[in-house]
């Protein structure tokens, strides 16, 4: 569902740490018409410019609060904590150097688990301009 | 007094995902457009931070619900019962949820919470005392292809029969009397490879009411060397009820409220300013209930939009007009 319209082209860019850029992030919406708990991600798989981004080094930003993504997977995360429906999660991927200004081209896969239908697995590609 | 018109939010989910209206937009529009007043929603789609959500959205929940007017009629909820990644949830479990949700549909107003067709209907009865004290009527919605005349009905009829208690009950969804597959659905399959010969094969199966294995074989027989996305086209007959719009009527007793399913509101031929589904039985499936002298809310349910954002922007379906277009159709039928 929306897997069209997952990965927004909003605020795409480097992050920057005491002057040196540590890292860069996209910002995605939720694959279905309601939110869920952030423990039914079954998987955020980014590939950027044809590169895959190691799930180890990313954070996971939403409703002011900010996540190891792969503490998400684990069994003893909260089940109260939501995504949002149409709000922003932001992907932070740690990288020294972040990415370069410009266009890149960015490939989601958001893997989400259902009550009565299978888990939803979307994909989305675009070529994003990051700041 | 008679059958009364709502909107389920659900049908405006795409304007609020791209952030086009939010919750005020929506309600303004069921009051002004639509000159009614029956709201129904999603929890998890429209109440934020579900399940806990703060007293500042509370209060301006209901501060917009009485600038305009309007009645919190049904809250739909969920189970999620594999929110745990270790476990599927037990029945306790999910009572001890649905008490939850039905607490805060009372904090917010509502006369009714909807639970899904796979609910058991021991969960609901669990509930039970929770839905007495806070006046909370429980309705399981009967969703295609689950039919109106099957287990998941008369399990609750009886369980009310039994009991008369007012606290559980029935919300039909009106997909139960589909009877042709939705046209924005066929549009979406031959976009993805389906040929419109397999789609009139798929029509003709639903007219004769075939099971999924023959309208297959339809396809196999009628068409040359089909195509995977021709065959997948016999999931449509799978989906469908085949209920009778009849049976309905003598229904309405345990009726909370209903899900005014639609895919796609066309003009009828001949009668301009005047909408059909041409999919779904409404005219009959009406009739029947103002015979049972149904008088509760029919809350309209838009699912069209989906198969129409695999293209861009431009492409998506204007949810709105849509809305408004179902509700000429309602007001006509109901005879207000």
């Amino acid at each position: 569902m929306y897997d069209k319209h997952i990965l927004t082209d909003e605020g795409c860019r480097s992050i920057w740490e005491r002057g040196k850029k540590v890292g860069y992030c996209v910002n995605i919406k939720i694959n279905y018409y309601r939110g869920l708990p952030l423990s039914c991600i079954e998987e955020i798989a980014l590939k950027v410019d044809g590169e895959e981004v190691n799930p180890e080094t990313m954070l996971v930003q939403h409703n002011g609060r900010e996540y190891r993504y792969m503490d998400l997977l684990t069994d003893d995360f909260p089940t109260d904590v939501y995504w949002i429906f149409g709000e922003k999660l932001r992907v932070v991927v740690q990288k020294e150097g972040g990415i370069e200004q410009g266009r890149h081209k960015v490939e989601l896969t958001l893997k989400t688990r259902r009550t009565y239908t299978p888990t939803m697995v979307s994909t989305c590609e675009k070529i994003l301009t990051f700041a | 007094m008679g059958i009364k018109r709502g909107v389920s939010l659900y049908s405006y989910q795409q304007e609020q995902f791209f952030k086009r209206m939010d919750l005020r937009a929506q309600i303004k529009e069921v009051r002004e457009s639509l000159n009614t007043d029956g709201i129904e929603i999603i929890d998890q789609q429209t109440i934020r931070d579900y399940p806990n959500p703060s007293d500042e959205f509370v209060d301006n929940w209901h501060a917009l619900m009485d600038e305009f007017n309007m009645k919190a009629v049904t809250m739909d909820v969920y189970m999620d019962v594999l929110q745990f990644r270790d476990h599927v949830m037990t029945h306790d479990e999910c009572a001890e949820r649905l008490i939850g949700d039905i607490k805060l549909a009372a904090r917010l107003g509502f006369e009714n919470v909807r639970c899904l067709s796979a609910v058991p209907l021991d969960v609901m009865i669990k509930a039970l005392p929770t839905a007495e004290k806070y006046n909370v009527r429980m309705g399981k919605e009967i969703h295609a292809p689950n039919p109106i005349d099957g287990k998941l009905v008369s399990e609750i009829v009886e369980y009310v029969d039994k009991t008369n208690t007012k606290f559980i009950g029935l919300v039909p969804d009106m997909g139960v009397f589909q009877f042709l597959p939705n046209n924005p659905s066929l549009e979406w399959s031959m976009r993805h490879g389906a040929s419109r010969e397999a789609v009139e094969i798929v029509k003709k199966a639903c007219l004769m009411k075939k099971n999924e294995d023959e309208a297959r074989q339809m396809i196999l027989e009628g068409i040359q060397n089909p195509t995977d996305a021709d065959l997948s086209l016999a999931f449509q007959v799978h989906m469908l009820s085949y209920s009778n719009p009849a049976d309905i009527e003598k229904l309405v007793p345990y009726i909370v409220s209903i899900h005014g399913k639609f895919y796609e509101m066309t003009e009828i031929e001949g009668k301009p300013g005047q909408y059909e589904d041409k999919s779904i039985n409404y005219a009959d499936t009406i009739a029947a209930l103002k015979k049972g002298g149904f008088e509760g809310y029919i809350n309209s349910e838009y699912e069209g939009q989906r198969y129409q954002q695999d293209r861009g922007m431009e492409y998506l379906a204007d949810e709105v007009e849509e809305v408004r277009r179902h509700h000429e159709m309602l007001a006509r039928l109901i005879g207000e």
